[in-house]
């Protein structure tokens, strides 16, 4: 795994998990491999994943079953999808408007492109 | 827990002392990364480290032992990969039984999981082994022993690229958390990711010495902002990135070999950074 | 928790280990010993004809004592192969076994061990002798070899009456040296680890010259002090000689060896001096 991102390593496992979970290649409820695991696969500490888990944790993602491990949240789709758009609308929104303004794309332009883009995927 | 108190030493009385005063702790749960240029005693630092060398004053403990002293229990319970080393003319199934007896937690299944991952066979003549190949067996048996210290002086020299991935897996696969690993390196990038803590030497002193966590918060590795006053600067194809002091909100990834350059370059302003209390 | 200056099984597992590992080099210089002994055997024709004369005893004698000397010095400064690299003194010194475990190592493979090697190779390359000259049915008369030679062999003592090897307190004292040897060569062996050889032969010479010099100007000096000395000389006639020779061969086999053994201890991988 790269690590090139300036984000902090931990949360950019944390996303990688997200895209496991969201693209289906972590079932909901399903286990998530262990602390050990995880580290020796993408090359880390495993205190780095251990912060990860910690995070997921907190935010809803994952839970633990006493002795068994972590486990997917039920809700965690919805959970990671509000997350991000969460991220998305406070962060590089903002960055990303300032640049559409830089060049002089209008609203309307800006919302034919968008369904477009919807109907073509 | 490993204590170096108050080392001194030199090899030449006339020349200024390698070691003055020095002290450091490792404990255990900790993957170490020894950083420091070429010639700045980190091999030496070793030897004291593992009994190898008599200090001038001071002296270094290992689970309470003076390590100088070459008790069995103290070197039982360590071992120590050097940069160089021989192999004697015999198989590895032949090697095994000879040395692992030293080591009673010497775990034979940890071994094979251990060049599994290597992709080398579980016997082979010692012999013929190519210098990565020998690496990659001896470093096996290393952390097979199950020592609760494991001390490896650049090991990732002579490895090939997919070798560097395989040692970090490695690495971080057979790391506990009643085990001390430390790494001694001048090529960073190796394994910058597996590290927990950061010991950064030069002209024999400790300039930084912390976890890698404490590093995330007190200094940001990222594009440098206008104003802001970096302590260490380096071109990229991503523009101009910096090191400057954390705002104490972000947390961005830990560049090592740009840490270990700013520290090199301003140990002063790293000193303060972490010394303040926050 | 076991003893940390010595333990049986640890012991056995470090010798273990040294004989396994340099198994092919110990094999070649046993066989080296042995083959070397046969040819030397050989071409003197060791046992010349059943001779008893006090000559040809003499001669006999010497030959095996030096033979033996010369071999155990030779192997003794073989040992402690591990202090010779950087690498094998890392290997050496941090193996877990104690500095005790490894010196004692050393000893039985490179001392003991190779003196009981010696004296059985002796044996052998006799037999081998013997059995060389029954094929070439030689005239000579073939007697038996070193080992009952060394035990049986008559010396002739005061008033001209012989004595059995072990009666003589000379005979035993050259027993003892080759004990001192050995210990004299591995002492140089951990001091000198490379060349080894030569060097502690060369020391053991600059030794002697200095002690004779020394001796010399002491004896040339004062008169009273040279009467002293004399009447020192004097009363070591009539078997007190040999008691000299037997304290000072016995203090020479317990010194060297504690030598060996603290010049050891006090060995780094990166030596500082010729003691360090």
């Amino acid at each position: 795994m790269n690590f090139k991102d300036n984000k902090a390593i931990y949360l950019q496992i944390a996303d990688r998990i997200g895209d496991d979970i969201l693209a289906g290649r972590l079932a909901v409820d399903g286990k998530v491999p262990s602390v050990r695991e995880l580290a020796a696969q993408m090359e880390v500490n495993a205190n780095t994943v251990a912060r990860t888990y910690d995070y997921l944790q907190q935010t809803g993602i994952i839970y633990t079953k006493r002795g068994l491990g972590y486990f997917v949240a039920a809700d965690a789709c919805d959970r990671i999808v509000r997350q991000r758009r969460e991220q998305l609308m406070q962060g590089e929104m903002d960055y990303f408007m300032g640049q559409l303004r830089a060049v002089g794309v209008t609203p309307d332009e800006l919302r034919d492109l968008y369904s477009d883009y919807l109907a073509s995927s | 827990m490993l204590s170096v108190e108050n080392l001194k030493f030199n090899y030449r009385k006339a020349q200024r002392d390698l070691f003055d005063n020095f002290s450091l702790e490792l404990n255990e749960g900790g993957v170490y990364g020894l950083l420091g240029k070429n010639g700045a005693g980190k091999s030496t630092l070793i030897y004291l480290m593992t009994g190898l060398l008599t200090p001038l004053a001071g002296r270094v403990t290992y689970n309470g032992d003076d390590v100088r002293r070459r008790l069995p229990r103290t070197l039982s319970d360590l071992y120590l990969v050097p940069e160089e080393f021989e192999l004697p003319q015999l198989s590895l199934k032949q090697y095994v039984k000879l040395n692992a007896p030293f080591y009673p937690r010497f775990s034979h299944d940890d071994m094979m999981r251990y060049l599994d991952l290597f992709e080398m066979e579980h016997d082979v003549q010692l012999r013929s082994l190519s210098m990565g190949q020998k690496k990659k067996v001896f470093m096996s048996f290393a952390l097979a022993t199950n020592t609760g210290l494991l001390i490896m002086d650049e090991p990732t020299n002579g490895l090939d690229i997919p070798g560097k991935s395989q040692f970090r897996k490695f690495i971080a696969q057979g790391m506990t958390d009643d085990k001390i690993i430390l790494i001694s390196t001048h090529q960073v990038r190796d394994i910058d990711s597996i590290l927990d803590h950061v010991v950064i030497i030069d002209n024999s002193r400790v300039l930084l010495n912390a976890s890698v966590g404490e590093v995330s918060r007190r200094l940001a590795f990222r594009p440098v902002q206008p104003g802001e006053q970096p302590l260490y600067v380096q071109q990229s194809v991503m523009g101009t990135l910096g090191v400057m002091p954390g705002n104490g909100e972000e947390e961005t990834n830990v560049d090592m070999e740009m840490l270990f350059n700013a520290t090199l370059q301003q140990p002063e302003r790293v000193n303060e950074l972490f010394n303040q209390e926050k | 928790m076991k003893n940390q200056v010595f333990d049986w099984s640890r012991f056995v597992q470090a010798l273990r280990k040294e004989v396994v590992e340099n198994g092919r080099q110990l094999l070649l210089a046993v066989l080296v010993t042995y083959g070397t002994l046969t040819m030397l055997m050989l071409l003197g024709n060791w046992m010349s004809s059943g001779d008893e004369s006090p000559e040809s005893i003499h001669l006999r004698y010497t030959f095996i004592f030096a033979a033996a000397g010369i071999a155990t010095s030779a192997m003794a400064s073989l040992a402690f192969r591990g202090l010779m690299t950087k690498t094998g003194r890392v290997e050496l010194l941090t193996s877990p076994s104690s500095m005790t475990e490894k010196f004692a190592v050393n000893v039985v493979v490179y001392g003991l061990g190779y003196l009981v090697a010696f004296v059985v190779a002796a044996q052998l390359a006799d037999l081998t002798r013997v059995a060389v000259l029954w094929f070439a049915r030689s005239s000579s008369l073939i007697v038996p070899g070193p080992i009952n030679f060394l035990c049986t062999v008559q010396e002739m003592g005061d008033n001209f009456s012989p004595r059995l090897a072990y009666q003589s307190l000379f005979t035993v004292s050259l027993y003892l040296s080759l004990l001192a040897n050995p210990g004299l060569y591995m002492l140089g062996s951990v001091l000198w680890p490379r060349i080894s050889f030569l060097k502690t032969c060369a020391a053991v010479y600059v030794v002697q010259a200095v002690v004779m010099i020394v001796g010399l100007i002491v004896i040339n000096g004062m008169g009273s002090f040279q009467d002293f000395v004399m009447s020192v000389v004097d009363s070591m006639k009539n078997g007190g000689f040999s008691i000299f020779m037997l304290e000072s061969v016995a203090l020479q086999v317990v010194l060297y060896w504690v030598l060996a053994w603290v010049v050891f201890h006090r060995k780094d991988v990166i030596s500082k001096g010729m003691f360090h």
